[in-house]
């Protein structure tokens, strides 16, 4: 420790320009003394290849956000274009619009009595389902589960949705009482999840051009939390994505999946259903070769 | 490789030495200081090829300090104290041991994250008053106020060798 050099330093001549001449000999000591004070420290040698990779990471990071963002605005837009696809139970409904009935909506597509009971009819395993009013979309149901096919009720801005769950779900139309309504009056066609279960959603997206955000093969990100309605379910995880649209009006059907603990090897096949899901009319969302619906090997894992 | 991938690399190779003892001074750990670095460095990457041709250390400083800025919000419970400096000339006995230039550095620290700021901008750094108010995003006024402050601070907290401290004591 010695006295500080009294040698202007490079930036002296900047000053404060207000004349003391003890604050100008101030500045001028302190920032000798700062270029002293810090060390000249090494530069490690992998460096740029660290920042290369923090850029990499943004941008995965960027790209990841964007999907996840476009998959919930598009559930958003769904909800404001097209309210009341869920609304049931006691409140009152728009005026009905011609439209299925209620047996009508579970449409099965193969092995199913398209006019069955109140019910719906669990699917066989890789059984394809499909959701004549989700555009015609059609998903190879995991073993044991089961599919509802919702119309809208009435109304231009109705939506209709389809379900597909592990747990048992209960139909309901139009003025029937809603099985478990959740947030800002959501019908969902089960009561709760249970521990293990998990609640595929579809819904349609109509009239919002939705082809920048959709990813093929699609993807389905995990929420940072999981929403109201599939917490209002014992629903503890939440995953999001778009499958492309191929018919008009719709163009994109938004798909949430909410599971109640850990699941892993259904959100596996989830994953594989939502791969292979099929529009119809040949429109596959992914080529052909995508792995059967519950195969769990080589699959990307899930973003957590 | 990216375009202008090279010249970024000569930007870093040149000027990355000195952008990491800025970060030293703000953040007061090497690894900080470097993490600090990378991100900046990170976050002007993609738009090198807009910003390199137009004063581009200015533009990364001013990257790194508004990241700093940015870190010591979000981390600030976390941010290690510096209390243990003496708080008047009469307590340097105490720390007659510690080197001049480490106390100084530690006081720089210890300083408020903005006035840290506007002592690393305007005294390490050099910049005039106009071109650190340009860097934070302030008036020439907030500087000059900043910087009064400051220095008042390290006279206050540094031995009376320090900022002048001979001289006023």
């Amino acid at each position: 420790m010695g006295e500080p050099a009294r040698t202007p330093g490079a930036g002296a001549a900047h000053g404060h320009g207000h004349g003391h001449e003890d604050a100008y000999d101030d500045e001028r000591e302190l920032r000798i003394l700062l270029e002293r004070a810090v060390p000249r420290l090494p530069a490690p040698e992998e460096r740029l290849s660290r920042v290369r990779e923090r850029v990499r990471r943004a941008r995965r990071r960027r790209r990841t956000g964007g999907a996840a963002a476009a998959a919930v605005t598009g559930l958003m837009l769904a909800g404001t274009f097209l309210p009341g696809a869920l609304r049931g139970g006691p409140e009152p409904l728009p005026p009905a619009a011609p439209g299925p009935s209620v047996t009508e909506r579970r449409d099965p597509v193969a092995g199913q009595d398209p006019t069955g009971g109140p019910d719906p009819a669990p699917t066989s395993s890789g059984v394809p389902f499909r959701f004549e009013h989700v555009a015609g979309l059609t998903l190879r149901l995991p073993e044991g589960w089961q599919a509802v096919d919702m119309p809208g009720f009435g109304g231009l801005k109705s939506a209709a949705r389809g379900y597909a769950s592990s747990e048992r779900l209960t139909a309901y139309g139009q003025g029937e009482s809603c099985p478990k309504k959740a947030k800002d009056s959501v019908c969902v066609p089960l009561q709760a999840l249970a521990p293990g279960g998990a609640l595929l959603t579809l819904t349609p997206v109509i009239g919002v051009d939705m082809s920048g955000k959709i990813q093929r093969p699609p993807e389905l990100y995990a929420s940072a939390e999981p929403s109201e309605v599939c917490r209002g379910i014992r629903g503890t995880r939440e995953y999001a994505g778009l499958l492309g649209g191929s018919t008009t009006p719709v163009t994109a059907v938004g798909v949430t999946l909410c599971v109640s603990g850990d699941a892993p090897g259904t959100v596996e096949d989830v994953r594989a259903m939502v791969t292979g899901a099929d529009f119809g009319k040949g429109t596959v969302t992914t080529p052909p070769a995508a792995p059967p619906p519950t195969a769990t090997a080589e699959r990307p894992p899930i973003e957590k | 490789m990216d375009p202008g991938e090279g010249d970024f690399e000569a930007f870093v190779a040149a000027r990355g030495p000195r952008l990491l003892r800025v970060a030293w001074l703000l953040t007061g750990d090497a690894h900080l200081a470097e993490d600090l670095l990378q991100s900046t460095l990170a976050k002007v990457w993609p738009k090198w090829s807009r910003i390199s041709g137009d004063r581009p250390e200015a533009y990364v400083r001013k990257a790194l300090v508004h990241l700093h800025a940015s870190w010591w919000r979000r981390r600030w419970r976390g941010e290690l104290p510096y209390g243990e400096l003496p708080d008047t000339a009469g307590a340097v006995d105490a720390y007659e041991h510690v080197d001049l230039e480490q106390s100084l550095a530690a006081a720089v620290r210890a300083l408020p994250v903005r006035q840290r700021a506007v002592v690393v901008l305007r005294y390490f750094e050099d910049l005039s008053v106009e071109d650190t108010a340009e860097t934070l995003g302030c008036s020439t006024g907030t500087v000059k106020s900043q910087s009064a402050r400051a220095l008042r601070s390290l006279r206050a907290a540094l031995p009376a060798s320090v900022a002048g401290g001979e001289r006023h004591g």
